[in-house]
């Protein structure tokens, strides 16, 4: 097989593994913070998708543009879901309420956009859209190369503001210690409100450089959904970093393995290396307690 | 007459429908150090959670400095002065040790005075200033003590509840972390509330003492009367 394909692959399954990572990353930040695993993740990348695409429609907004009110608009949307239902379903005693009611949202969301704007795919352009840079004999996709600059933007402002804000600093505090973080002082609440806020914010700012090369219908979150839970478990749940070089490793493996099975088998692919990744994670972690 | 700077009257507190706590009231005048013992199991974190607003008491009243303490509000508790530092010292421990002061200070006034009571924390404990950017988690046991107690301090707390502050620690931590207590007691009139299952060691900082048993108030005294009482004695000092 020519290795420049291959090469072209690699630097491809780079770019959208940017997107796996930044969806992972927004699951992984809800989990560690409040312990819950949000299986509507994907179908908030959807709604952020569609926001994207009615920006562009009634405002002419250029997807890249739109990013950042594309987020802001995420960030109210997630913190009202959690204030106004998740909240609400939390118990003390296991999390089978939140299982319930994430999944049933994510049903309830994709319904709900099937009903107001038809099962059509819908996209938008961008000034960048269709455009290719040759770099090395090789054909890089303008818009996924943009949106994986603004990605790794996005993530180093993150880690900036969990590094150094106030409210980076108490969303640390209440994931590695609620009961610390409510004797002194720290509203436990309001930072889950936030930090499930910001997940659906970050999960936005992929879904609309998604839109800047790819298409939106009502059931193109469970796409995301799937691939943020892969990314998730091979960094390991609550591990920031870790989503983030799974996200890259499962945008390669999706890529340079479409290339060399075939894109038929691209998912079937990635599903078996994941199968194995778990059960060989699975065998080294029992190795390692009893030895 | 008139009531006491901290009263907690009548508590009681349920577990779901387990019933913990059985009309539980003691009451501390500023300035004072009182002690709160009684074996494994008795209720002593589960009164003070419920001071500190981390637990709703079902009913009763928390007074202090005359103002009613809402059940349940850790926040308002807080913003009254009443502060915890909790059983098992709960530190941020992939925090620093600076990151885990800073964060005591939360009120408004506490937070525009960080630095001066961050001074006068690494005076009392030059250690912590030494390791202010280690990880919590990766201190000692009598270090992370001494940060929970600082980030409690951090919050300019007017009462100090310390829970189980000696469990598992060599007593010359202990000992460093009381007299401290107790200097800033005298100085600044700060109400210290200690909670120990060791009641010995309870007695040599606190003034006097109410001793908990299955969620029942059923002894209390100075800590003269507490040391010389036969029940105490014969349950707790082990005559
Ligand atoms: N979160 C909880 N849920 C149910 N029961 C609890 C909980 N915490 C404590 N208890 C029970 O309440 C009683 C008092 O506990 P606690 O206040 O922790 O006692 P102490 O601090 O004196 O050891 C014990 O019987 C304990 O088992
Ligand atoms: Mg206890």
């Amino acid at each position: 097989m020519d290795v420049g394909i291959l090469v072209q692959a690699l630097v491809n399954g780079i770019m959208i593994g940017g997107i796996y990572a930044m969806v992972g990353m927004s699951l992984n930040m809800i989990f560690g913070v409040m312990k819950i695993t949000n299986f509507c993740q994907g179908e908030i990348v959807m709604v952020s998708m569609y926001i994207t695409y009615l920006l562009y429609t009634y405002l002419g907004l250029d997807p890249f543009l739109a990013i950042p009110l594309v987020a802001l608009i995420m960030f109210a949307f997630g913190a009202m879901l959690q204030s106004l239902l998740i909240n609400r379903s939390i118990k003390e005693d296991g999390d089978q309420n939140v299982l319930f009611l994430t999944c049933c949202l994510g049903i309830f969301l994709t319904n709900t956009a099937l009903l107001l704007f038809s099962s059509n795919y819908r996209t938008v352009e961008s000034i960048f859209s269709n455009q290719v840079m040759k770099v090395f004999g090789m054909n890089i996709s303008l818009p996924r190369f943009v949106s994986f600059l603004l990605l790794c933007l996005a993530t180093v402002l993150i880690f900036l503001m969990l590094k150094h804000t106030k409210l980076g600093k108490q969303i640390r505090a209440t994931s590695q210690n609620p009961t610390g973080a409510q004797v002194t002082g720290i509203k436990t609440k309001f930072i889950y409100t936030c930090t499930y806020g910001i997940g659906a914010a970050i999960a936005g700012i992929a879904g609309a450089c998604l839109m800047s090369f790819y298409y939106v219908y009502p059931s193109v979150g469970n796409v995301y959904g799937t691939r943020s839970f892969i990314v998730v478990t091979m960094g390991g749940l609550g591990n920031v970093w870790g989503a983030f070089s799974g996200g890259f490793v499962l945008g390669i493996l999706e890529t340079v393995g479409s290339t060399i099975v075939g894109a038929a088998f691209k998912d079937t692919l990635v599903f078996v290396v994941f199968i194995l990744i778990l059960v060989i994670k699975e065998n080294l972690n029992i190795k390692r307690k009893r030895g | 007459m008139g009531n006491a700077f901290f009263k907690a009257s009548g508590l009681n507190v349920k577990y779901g429908d387990i019933q913990v706590l059985w009309d539980v009231s003691f009451e501390a005048e500023k300035g004072e150090i009182i002690a709160l013992v009684g074996s494994n199991g008795a209720g002593k974190s589960t009164s003070v959670k419920t001071v500190a607003g981390l637990i709703r008491h079902t009913s009763g009243t928390i007074l202090f400095d005359e103002k009613e303490i809402p059940g349940g509000n850790a926040r308002a508790a807080i913003d009254a002065g009443i502060i915890l530092v909790p059983e098992g010292r709960q530190l941020f421990p992939q925090m620093t040790v600076y990151e885990n002061l800073e964060m005591g200070a939360c009120s408004k006034t506490a937070e525009s005075r960080k630095k001066e009571t961050l001074e006068k924390v690494f005076d009392w404990f030059p250690k912590l200033k030494e390791r202010k950017n280690q990880m919590a988690g990766t201190l000692s046991g009598g270090e992370q003590q001494m940060v929970a107690f600082s980030r409690g301090m951090m919050g300019l707390p007017r009462m100090l509840i310390m829970d189980e502050p000696s469990l598992g620690l060599a007593p010359n931590i202990v000992d460093d972390i009381f007299r401290i207590a107790r200097q800033v007691a005298e100085e600044t009139g700060l109400t210290i509330l200690l909670v120990e299952q060791d009641v010995r060691k309870a007695l040599r900082l606190a003034n006097r003492g109410y001793v908990l048993e299955n969620g029942v108030v059923n002894i209390t005294g100075t800590a003269e009367e507490l040391s010389n009482n036969e029940e105490v004695k014969k349950a707790y000092l082990g005559f």
